[in-house]
């Protein structure tokens, strides 16, 4: 099993980053940090199950 | 006129905790209707995870480094205890961003909203503790990196990256009592104070 999921994501080699003048970041908390805006906004826009519209009683 | 039970410290004590949080602010039959909202659920997700962060670092607390090193199981409950602590974090930036956009320290809220920020900066260091105390090459690697940063301030002089045991012991002791202190205390603040109201509620 933990092959299967090692193969999914090829972690043998130096790590990759992103860099733009002083700063410096891995794609991978890169990653994290997208994807934690986009859960934020997700969070803000999405309908939360059983929630009734202020116009109905 | 009071009486000998009156001034019992036990008495009072229990009058005063009633009075700051009575049992039906504690633990409420409901909440407004605002809370209805995807952006309230990352309070109560850090802290499942922070709970889930607790068990298993107390397994992993009973069995020892060889056991997470080297058992399939050990593995298993290292991973959860690695992944419980990336998900606490994820929801708990989350939650200060939300509430932050909330400006949630409206409304005498100022206690809850510091000791949220402690907290985070307490779970911070918790888990850099952590890191350090591995007892793999990647500890080895985190420590060597941070000690000249943390020497530079001048807490290396009490607080050592090198020191195993000392990292260990401020991982697994005195910061997570810490943090789930202010946690605690956190909580009883929303309780007190009850759940920010969105901007618009207050103005109507």
């Amino acid at each position: 099993m933990s092959e299967i999921l090692g193969a999914l994501v090829n972690l043998d080699h130096p790590g990759h980053y992103i860099s733009w003048g002083w700063f410096q970041m891995s794609y991978g908390n890169f990653a994290v940090v997208v994807t934690m805006v986009v859960t934020f906004l997700v969070a803000l826009v999405a309908p939360f199950p059983g929630r009734k519209k202020e116009n109905q009683s | 006129m009071s009486t000998t039970i009156d001034r019992q410290w036990t008495t009072r004590l229990r009058r005063r905790l009633v009075e700051q949080l009575p049992p039906d602010k504690a633990l409420p039959d409901t909440q407004p209707s605002y809370v209805s909202s995807w952006i309230y659920v990352f309070g109560v997700v850090s802290l499942s995870a922070l709970v889930m962060v607790i068990l298993t670092g107390f397994v992993l607390a009973i069995r020892g480094p060889q056991w997470w090193h080297q058992s399939s199981i050990g593995h298993y409950v290292n991973s959860l205890h690695l992944w419980s602590v990336e998900i606490f974090f994820f929801a708990m930036v989350i939650h200060l961003w939300g509430k932050f956009f909330m400006a949630a320290w409206r409304g005498n809220r100022s206690l809850t909203w510091v000791t949220g920020a402690v907290t985070f900066a307490t779970s911070i260091a918790t888990a850099f503790t952590g890191y350090v105390s591995q007892t793999n090459f990647d500890s080895q690697w985190i420590s060597t990196q941070a000690k000249d940063g943390i020497n530079a301030t001048g807490a290396g002089a009490f607080f050592n990256v090198l020191n195993t045991g000392q990292m260990l012991m401020w991982h697994i002791v005195l910061l997570p009592l810490a943090a789930v202190v202010l946690t605690a205390l956190h909580v009883v603040m929303v309780r007190r104070k009850g759940v920010v109201p969105p901007f618009e509620e207050v103005s109507k």
